[in-house]
């Protein structure tokens, strides 16, 4: 296999295809799969004040504003998720993530009565507004997604087999399996091995490497949206399903609820693991 | 999607489904093949430099990296560009990286050449990292090679970031008249 690597969506992205192409090919299709991930990065991103995202927090209570396909799509499947797990999957909430110092100190936070998700407004023809004052982050599914839309390219480009992994979010594409580990919860230094995945993702969320980013310590960025804590326990939550932005957002749904056997799950064919 | 779990892990029987990672490390470029991959040739001009003293120490308040940087590594490419390798240290993981400089001072590209993750002991004690430099030796430790597909929670990439502006804070002050 050929590998490379860039630093992208906060990350370090990883792109593995099988080492039988010309020099030529394999560059072209790095190229244009790292080229997919910043445009995403480029529309999703919470910290660039040109991004979709950035707009739509400053303007989306005043006015329609009228977002890249991209960024659309990722906002359905937020509102879709926040629906299927009843609120559990919630990216509104930056406001909180700002409070703690998990976001940097964009917007005003203070004094504001904030909506969730179902004060989303979508609209037709890639229009966004939002009902009551909304401050999104995107960082708890745009990974995922980024990951599929690679893995679209690399296959548009004629890769039966290959690997995109970013960050811990990662997809496999073809039917060649891949084995699959996870970082052990408590102790980083140890792997899991958790089996055999072949055309499918895997995502993972847990608190071992956000807790302490934070300068507040006992923050972490998984959020209860409905209680507006940050959840402190010391474990790891992966889910496994076909499409990597459905698995890196209802990681957060299954650290939240604890349930693997959840609806949510099955309606998205997803296994969720808690270790 | 088709997943085969391992059977070990449905009973929660963590201690014994797990693997030590007293190492890890991927090489994803040499210095060559990035150097073909963002400028399409490798031949340059090698123009290692001396730092002055204030350049080094402005290097370091502008990215708060304090890693030292070896400047034998930089090339200036025949349209003008500049190649550096670079690499920053975080608390588990060294990544060595190599940054390309258009002729008008923007950032053409930034490859990742290496990553290398190690436990038990902070990356940052000048003994490990010194088993890496050089490369090609055999390592006395031992490198989970064949570990490719690791999920866990989000490694962020800042300190890749802060080492970027230190080598741009380097070509604006040093680099860019030569």
């Amino acid at each position: 296999m050929v590998k490379r690597c860039q630093a992208l969506l906060g990350t370090f992205v990883e792109i593995r295809i099988p080492n039988k192409y010309s020099d030529k090919h394999v560059n072209d299709v790095f190229h244009h799969a790292f080229k997919e991930i910043k445009l995403v990065e480029q529309l999703m991103s919470f910290h660039m004040p040109s991004s979709d995202l950035s707009w739509i927090n400053h303007h989306a209570y005043e006015r329609d504003v009228i977002v890249h396909p991209y960024t659309y799509e990722v906002l359905v499947m937020a509102r879709q998720l926040f629906d299927d797990t009843k609120g559990a999957f919630d990216c509104s909430i930056a406001p909180e993530l700002q409070k703690w110092k998990l976001l940097p100190q964009i917007y005003q936070i203070d004094d504001i009565e904030w909506g969730t998700l179902k004060d989303l407004d979508l609209k037709t023809s890639c229009a966004v507004s939002f009902r009551k004052p909304l401050c999104l982050d995107l960082g708890g599914i745009a990974k995922g997604y980024a990951v599929d839309k690679a893995v679209q390219i690399l296959a548009n480009h004629g890769i039966t087999h290959a690997v995109v992994n970013a960050g811990g979010d990662m997809r496999v594409l073809g039917h060649q399996a891949e084995d699959i580990y996870i970082k052990h919860p408590l102790k980083p230094h140890q792997l899991i091995y958790m089996g055999e995945l072949s055309d499918g993702s895997i995502a993972t969320s847990g608190i071992y490497y956000s807790k302490d980013k934070s300068l507040y310590k006992k923050q972490s960025a998984l959020v209860i949206p409905k209680r507006k804590q940050s959840m402190l326990k010391n474990q790891s939550y992966s889910v496994m399903a076909k499409r990597c932005v459905v698995a890196d957002g209802l990681t957060k749904a299954l650290a939240i609820h604890q349930d693997v056997n959840a609806m949510y799950l099955k309606k998205y064919e997803a296994v969720g693991v808690i270790l | 999607m088709k997943w085969i779990p391992n059977p070990l892990i449905s009973g929660l029987a963590l201690g014994m489904a797990t693997i030590p990672m007293v190492a890890h490390a991927k090489v994803y470029l040499s210095i060559d093949q990035a150097k073909k991959i963002m400028f399409g040739t490798t031949d340059m001009q090698h123009r290692p430099i001396i730092l002055t003293k204030p350049i080094q120490e402005k290097m370091q308040q502008a990215s708060s990296v304090t890693h030292p940087f070896d400047s034998s590594r930089i090339w200036k490419t025949p349209n003008g560009g500049w190649f550096i390798v670079d690499e920053v240290v975080g608390k588990h993981e060294m990544i060595t990286y190599a940054l390309g400089i258009n002729p008008d001072g923007s950032i053409k590209q930034l490859e990742i050449l290496e990553y290398r993750e190690s436990y038990g002991f902070e990356v940052s004690e000048a003994s490990w990292r010194q088993q890496f430099i050089g490369k090609k030796i055999a390592s006395p430790l031992k490198l989970n090679q064949d570990i490719q597909n690791i999920s866990g929670a989000t490694l962020s990439s800042k300190h890749l970031t802060d080492g970027v502006k230190r080598l741009m804070v380097m070509y604006d002050l040093a680099l860019k008249n030569i």
